[in-house]
């Protein structure tokens, strides 16, 4: 590796921040519950 | 008919029933937040963006597929602007729903929403205080049921009788003042599509008006649909029986079995016609400005990692997803314009029969075709198919279709297999596109008898009125489709793209010694000015005695032998050298491995990879001296890397591997799982596998070598 050279690190960091973004853009986040109890007829605001 | 403008005051309301003032009904400020209800195919979409305007988001409710519209109640002929915009009611379009009581996915968003305990993502879930609710003028009599339901909720309401333009042409009148008396709620006469009435709904909409409460006694389903029966005697009528002769034998004729069928083909070819004729003007523009792009960049910036990374990581990665771009937005204009005339539901109708056997209904059909062109869009477009286990059979079947993504691979391989000989070439590109259909379609049959064990649901489908389709709509669904290509794939394959070049650039290794030694050679004829003569063959220098070679054609031959060895020495080099002997059953040397496990992520990287490696070019589609050169290229024992069998071999393999990491991604979004993404991924590699296996043993037993 040519550790010697700074645009290596430069390449190196814009890959791995890259491919982070691109991975978490992969990964499925947390979903919000849709479970639901409303009926209709019977919960009619006041 | 003229279109009934709504009342500037709440209606006037029978007194029975002891219920308070409409003042008192009505809310004292505007509405913040407005749901918008309909059941399908009732315009509620068209009207939204009427009254949302362009400017309007799409986002999904969480945790479902289903797509909300957002936007602020801006439209009108005196639209807002500015603070007043920011400052209007927030529409919500709801999923279309024929009733809210219904066990599916859509209606339970529907009531989830209503009572404020979902939001489309992005928004604060809170309750509606005011409801918008779309009715057909054309289909009053059924869609009236939901407009009792939405009443029997108690919030302020405003009905919008829409398609008043064509009822009117076939001689139906609907009397939206009777109807605002049974409601109890502003009822206006409405064209979204034409915009007539839209000012008075605005209008309206900044004052609901809470329905009668008699509504709170209609529990039954029964009970509903008598109120619908009775509400419609009143104030629907018609001033001419109602006959559509135009309509009954365009329907006899596109959902006939054998003729529909025909007029489906006709249709669909007609359509991909127009796609990929089109669409190769732009995806030339595409192609030629991300070259131009990488050509300044490359001019610019000095030689190194950086540049390269721009270059061959960035631009290239980015420019190989775009391109795809026009023929993706052409499909979904196209289909949209399609489904605006109301012929998409009757080729649904036609297609069920064909594809039930293989456990799919007719609207898994949109989601097949639209896999021919991506993936993406067509696993996407599988959210129309309402039954849960139809809808992830499609998504499992979508990735056979061969998309646009593979044509580059097909057509390497093709004119491999048959060199000079076009008619044969065209019959394996065929070939290819039938084996992706059947095997999308036995997939499908295998999962409806195991995994997706279960009965489907009959389809019923409504066949929406012919009309001319909504230019409007088409166009901002077209725009919301193609954002979320871009924003999807384009971050991943951007990511993938510089991943791969990282992988597959480091560890660099100094040229070997005959690179070094045909720069000396190069550096010398370049002080002759001339070109030299071989005089002696050396095949591991390219050179052959009695041709005559130039200083540039040396160092071509040097930077080529520099680029293969350095390949060979990647982090992405040994792990093919590493996995070779997995794939030596299908045929394939160290080369190729890596151009498979290249383009894992993205399938059409294969050409460019193979290229890279072969010949150390990536400008494989602008030269054709380089096809000869792979089609010539040699493995390390001397025999060709494209060998017969093994082209075959990869050709199956194309047709069937997952190869693409962007739908595999999506899969697990739309079928709510990574397991179905898992399932799919091992499915299709196992069965591209062992057919590619299968064909190259075949292949060779045939005498192909």
């Amino acid at each position: 590796m040519p550790v010697g050279d700074w645009q290596f690190w430069v390449v190196t960091l814009v890959t791995l921040v890259v491919g982070a973004v691109a991975v978490r853009s992969l990964v499925p986040r947390r979903r919000r519950s849709t479970r639901v109890s409303l009926t209709i007829n019977r919960d009619r605001p006041a | 008919m003229s279109v009934v403008e709504p009342k500037p005051e709440p209606p006037a309301r029978p007194e029975a029933g002891g219920v308070e003032s409409p003042s008192v009904r009505s809310l004292a400020e505007v509405p913040t937040r407005i749901a918008v209800l309909g059941n399908p195919n009732v315009g509620k979409t068209t009207l939204f963006n009427r009254l949302a305007g362009v400017r309007h988001k799409t986002a999904n409710f969480p945790g479902t597929t289903q797509e909300a519209h957002l936007g602020r109640l801006v439209g009108g002929s005196s639209a807002a602007s500015g603070e007043a915009k920011a400052s209007a009611p927030l529409l919500i379009d709801l999923p279309g729903v024929y009733s809210l009581s219904l066990n599916v996915a859509e209606a339970q968003i529907c009531r989830a929403v209503l009572a404020g305990e979902l939001a489309p993502m992005g928004t604060t879930p809170a309750a509606p205080d005011a409801l918008l609710v779309v009715v057909d003028a054309t289909n009053l009599l059924r869609t009236l049921a939901l407009a009792a339901e939405a009443a029997a909720m108690g919030k302020p309401m405003v009905v919008a009788v829409n398609q008043m333009d064509v009822a009117r042409r076939r001689g139906l009148h609907v009397d939206a003042d009777a109807l605002s008396q049974r409601l109890g709620c502003p009822v206006v006469a409405i064209s979204a599509r034409t915009g007539d009435g839209i000012d008075g709904l605005v209008s309206a909409l900044r004052q609901p008006v809470q329905p009668l409460k008699e509504f709170g006694g209609l529990g039954e389903r029964s009970e509903i649909e008598a109120w619908a029966d009775s509400v419609y005697a009143e104030v629907a009528s018609a001033s001419s029986p109602v006959s559509n002769k135009l309509a009954d034998r365009l329907d006899a004729a596109f959902t006939h079995p054998l003729v529909g069928v025909g007029l489906f083909a006709a249709v669909m070819t007609g359509l991909f016609w127009v796609i990929f004729r089109l669409a190769n003007y732009p995806m030339d523009w595409i192609d030629a400005l991300f070259g131009w792009a990488g050509g300044t960049v490359a001019g610019t910036l000095p030689e190194g990692p950086i540049q390269s990374l721009l270059v061959d990581g960035v631009i290239a990665g980015v420019g190989a997803t775009v391109i795809f771009l026009p023929q993706i937005v052409l499909l979904f204009f196209l289909l949209s314009l399609l489904e605006g005339t109301g012929y998409l539901a009757r080729a649904a109708f036609v297609i069920d029969r064909l594809l039930r056997p293989f456990g799919l209904s007719g609207h898994a059909f949109v989601p097949l075709l639209s896999g021919h062109a991506c993936a993406l869009p067509g696993i996407m477009a599988a959210r129309a198919v309402p039954d849960r286990r139809d809808r992830i059979a499609t998504i499992l079947a979508v990735p056979f279709m061969s998309c646009t993504a593979r044509i580059p691979v097909y057509v390497l391989l093709t004119t491999l297999l048959f060199p000079g000989r076009p008619g044969l070439q065209a019959l394996a590109f065929t070939g290819c596109y039938a084996l992706g259909v059947v095997a999308g379609l036995v997939t499908s049959l295998l999962f409806r008898r195991t995994v997706l064990k279960g009965k489907s649901l009959p389809m019923a489908l409504e066949l929406p009125a012919y009309r001319l389709p909504d230019l409007r709509l088409a166009l901002l669904t077209t725009r919301d489709r193609a954002w979320v290509f871009l924003r999807k794939a384009g971050v991943v394959i951007l990511g993938i793209s510089v991943v791969l070049w990282w992988l597959g650039t480091y560890p660099q290794s100094p040229p070997p010694r005959e690179a070094v030694e045909l720069q000396a050679v190069a550096t010398a004829i370049e002080t002759t000015g001339q070109e030299v003569w071989v005089l002696e063959s050396r095949p591991a220098f390219g050179l052959v005695q009695g041709e005559a070679v130039s200083a540039a054609e040396v160092r071509a031959q040097a930077e080529s032998i520099a680029a293969r060895h350095s390949a060979r020495r990647t982090v992405l080099g040994r792990l093919g050298a590493t996995m070779q002997p997995v794939f030596e059953p299908l045929g394939y040397d160290r080369q190729l491995v890596i151009g498979v496990l290249a383009s894992f992520a993205a399938r059409e990287v294969f050409v460019s990879t193979m290229a890279v490696q072969v010949i150390g070019r990536e400008d494989f589609d602008e030269d054709n001296g380089i096809q000869d050169a792979l089609a010539n290229a040699k493995r390390d024992d001397g025999t060709p890397v494209f060998g017969t069998a093994t082209s075959w071999s990869l050709l199956v393999y194309y047709v069937l591997a997952m190869q693409c990491l962007p739908t595999l991604a999506v899969t697990a979004r739309e079928a709510g799982g990574w397991k179905w993404a898992g399932l799919q991924l091992g499915w299709m590699t196992m069965l591209a596998y062992v057919l590619a296996a299968a064909a190259y043993r075949i292949a060779l037993a045939m005498g192909a070598s």
